[in-house]
């Protein structure tokens, strides 16, 4: 008898533990954690180091279980995608519709991602709206593994509870810590980007769109084009016909705005010129034998407008005045 | 500085010994405990908030939670899962390789599928209501409801959805303690 001391362990369709662990993650899940619960999960945890072991391997077949929901999600797998127009997936008649829904688990999952487009949550999204001066960076949460960082002049609507962002303009960096694809949503005008374990950088500009993916990577549009853009490249897209090019950068350059670095290789005046415009909500214009230019080099943004000027004008061997509203450059 | 988030600090502060009981009932390392919990401590001072938070101390107990998923995931199994998910995909752009080793990446991907093929093979009803739970984020009392059948009933089919990935990732290991001998 006691040389099998162990049953349990092998036996996983009886096991007190394992389904303990299961329920505390299913709470959480559930967002149903109050302060008291999290004190006993910890005295849970201290009764035993089997425990926390068995929790571990929970929260590991937790991450598979969604991977595999998001895997699943295409259209590729899914041959009549029911992209619902007016039903809602909570009506009570849904529970029929389960049986198409897991013919290739494929079908519930695409009016997920739907739902997220044309109902952004169940009980009224809420969305807060963001805005940053011209110059200021700031940085926000989005609840607890999600960083949002905002450059100058930006403005984004956030809805926390479903995990997605609206970018109406300027400039943000985004750090998922989940390895659960999907873990953040951006909506850019008709395109969504999901983020596939990462840290990835928009900007949101007359007509366009630039995305540049320093870790991981980003999914444009998981329901129609899909495009997977890596890190250490950076698109840019226009928002009407969706035609792109892109580029590779390094993440140090594109994060250099958040300690207020402009920092530039190789690029057109004119794109220099118009991220300035943007993060610093001025006007500047240039001679026109300059602007053919291409430009290395890096500005402090983060100084006083008439300083970012005079370095600009600078960096082009020229001066910088103001008239009006308008910075001049000339040689 | 923001009142909110000023206020996220105090309750920390308040409650470092209950976030710490926490991290180490949940790492058994000391050390590794006190670090995430300052790890945690340096985000909510940085961060402002989008939104108010509701209950500040569940949410700082769920951030210790997140830093240590965080601490303990495996990189390989991230990739694969991350990297499985990405096969669906119509054009690529950029990226190169992954200084993960490919191997493990494979492995762990095959893995990811059978798993799949397991759940594939689920009673109708498990999957469904494990879908509406995890995908649709319905809770469970609803999911109750919607079904007409209790909430342990529920709790149930979820049990057995997790239930396939243990015992599948047990017989693999097993097959390759096996298979691996010498």
């Amino acid at each position: 008898m006691t040389s099998e001391p162990h049953m349990n362990d092998h036996n996983p369709s009886n096991d007190p533990i394992w389904e303990q662990a299961v329920r505390w993650v299913l709470q959480q899940q559930e967002d149903r954690m109050d302060v008291d619960d999290w004190e006993a999960f910890s005295a849970w945890l201290e009764q035993d180091p089997a425990h926390g072991q068995c929790y571990d391997q929970v929260v590991e077949a937790d991450a598979d279980l969604e991977t595999m929901a998001a895997k699943n999600s295409g259209p590729e797998t899914n041959p009549e995608p029911q992209v619902p127009a007016n039903t809602k997936h909570k009506t009570p008649g849904a529970a029929n519709d389960n049986r198409s829904w897991w013919a290739g688990f494929g079908a519930i999952a695409a009016v997920l991602i739907a739902a997220i487009v044309f109902w952004p949550g169940q009980s009224g999204p809420e969305y807060a709206l963001m805005e940053t001066a011209p110059g200021e960076v700031r940085t926000v949460a989005i609840g607890p593994s999600i960083t949002m960082t905002m450059n100058g002049n930006s403005e984004l609507a956030v809805n926390e509870t479903g995990k997605t962002i609206r970018m109406i303009s300027g400039e943000a960096s985004f750090a998922v810590t989940s390895d659960i694809p999907g873990a953040i949503r951006v909506e850019v005008a008709d395109l969504m980007l999901v983020d596939v374990g990462t840290v990835f950088n928009v900007i949101r500009d007359d007509g366009e769109m630039r995305l540049a993916v320093t870790d991981g990577a980003v999914m444009v549009n998981p329901d129609e084009q899909r495009i997977m853009v890596e890190a250490g490249t950076e698109i840019r897209m226009q928002l009407d016909n969706l035609s792109y090019t892109s580029r590779p950068v390094s993440s140090e350059s594109v994060l250099a705005w958040q300690d207020g670095q402009l920092v530039f290789e190789n690029r057109s005046l004119a794109s220099v010129i118009a991220d300035i415009e943007r993060i610093l909500a001025t006007k500047i214009t240039v001679p026109d034998e300059l602007s053919g230019q291409r430009l290395t080099g890096t500005l402090n943004l983060a100084n006083e407008e008439a300083v970012v000027m005079a370095d600009l004008a600078a960096v082009l061997e020229g001066t910088a005045r103001k008239n009006g509203d308008i910075w001049i450059i000339s040689n | 500085m923001d009142q909110r988030h000023s206020g996220l600090l105090s309750v920390f502060e308040e409650n470092r010994q209950p976030l710490l009981r926490f991290l180490m009932a949940r790492t058994r390392d000391a050390a590794l405990a006190e670090d995430l919990l300052q790890n945690v401590w340096i985000k909510i001072r940085d961060l402002e908030h989008a939104q108010p938070v509701e209950n500040p101390l569940a949410y700082l107990f769920k951030s210790c939670e997140n830093a240590v998923r965080d601490a303990k995931r495996s990189a390989a199994r991230k990739l694969a899962r991350e990297t499985l998910w990405a096969e669906q995909v119509d054009v690529h752009v950029g990226g190169g390789q992954n200084n993960l080793t490919p191997e493990k990446i494979a492995m762990e991907r095959d893995n990811l599928r059978a798993v799949l093929a397991e759940l594939e093979k689920m009673p109708e009803r498990t999957r469904a209501i494990f879908l509406d739970f995890r995908l649709q984020e319905i809770p469970q009392k609803e999911i109750a409801d919607q079904y007409a059948i209790s909430i342990s009933a529920v709790e149930k089919h979820l049990q057995r959805a997790y239930r396939v990935i243990r015992e599948y990732r047990e017989k693999m290991e097993k097959d390759d303690a096996g298979g691996a001998g010498p």
